[in-house]
């Protein structure tokens, strides 16, 4: 099954539509995971992710007509 | 209908921020504890707090990404911000519930705010569709 199927599937089978978006954050947590990054260090990043992207989008709203 | 069974098969475990798989491959070292249930407790906290914390994440980049492409106005988004930042609010508290070793309320918090951003994702998707 290709990528993109197999993302298709997962959206209609749980019904999320931010899967696209989730890959990357996801995709960052398996790297890390990989080179052995300590449970502080995934919690850590999972808190920055949230909040960077409301900072982006805030900023994205306020720069908006 | 057999190809449809495989695919969950294949799908579900796959899927990081639903499955029952552990989202950090290393647990945090405060979590460790004698009492094997309050270590499982501090776990199971840990886990939750993070993939609600992915996917308010990626619901602040989906609104971003159409707000960008014009498929949501302004108004629009921001509305939709602002019940981000009710989530931000929640899984800071859930964050804090963990330091504290409450743990309970940390999964509380956890598992209130994802409900809280799938109901946001399917308002998002029907206003983007409905003014497609």
């Amino acid at each position: 099954m290709d990528p993109i199927t197999l993302q298709i599937l997962q959206s209609v089978l749980l019904g999320l539509n931010v899967l696209e978006a989730a890959q990357p954050y996801l995709d960052k947590i398996i790297a890390m995971n990989a080179a052995g990054a300590s449970g502080e260090d995934i919690l850590a990043a999972t808190e920055a992710m949230r909040k960077q992207s409301g900072d982006k989008l805030d900023a994205d709203l306020a720069a908006a007509p | 209908m057999k190809y449809l069974i495989l695919a969950i098969i294949l799908v579900f475990p796959g899927c990081a921020l639903f499955s029952k798989d552990k989202l950090a491959a290393k647990p945090l070292v405060s979590c460790a504890n004698v009492n094997k249930t309050i270590e499982a407790s501090c776990n199971a906290a840990v886990d939750a707090i993070e993939k609600a914390n992915i996917l308010a994440a990626s619901i602040n980049t989906a609104i971003d990404d159409k707000f960008n492409a014009k498929l949501l106005t302004k108004s629009q988004a921001q509305v939709y911000r602002d019940r981000t930042k009710q989530a931000d609010k929640a899984l800071d508290e859930g964050t804090k519930a963990l330091k504290d070793a409450n743990f309970s309320v940390a999964l509380n918090q956890a598992n209130v705010t994802k409900a809280l951003l799938q109901a946001l994702d399917k308002e998002i998707a029907a206003q983007v569709a409905k003014g497609q």
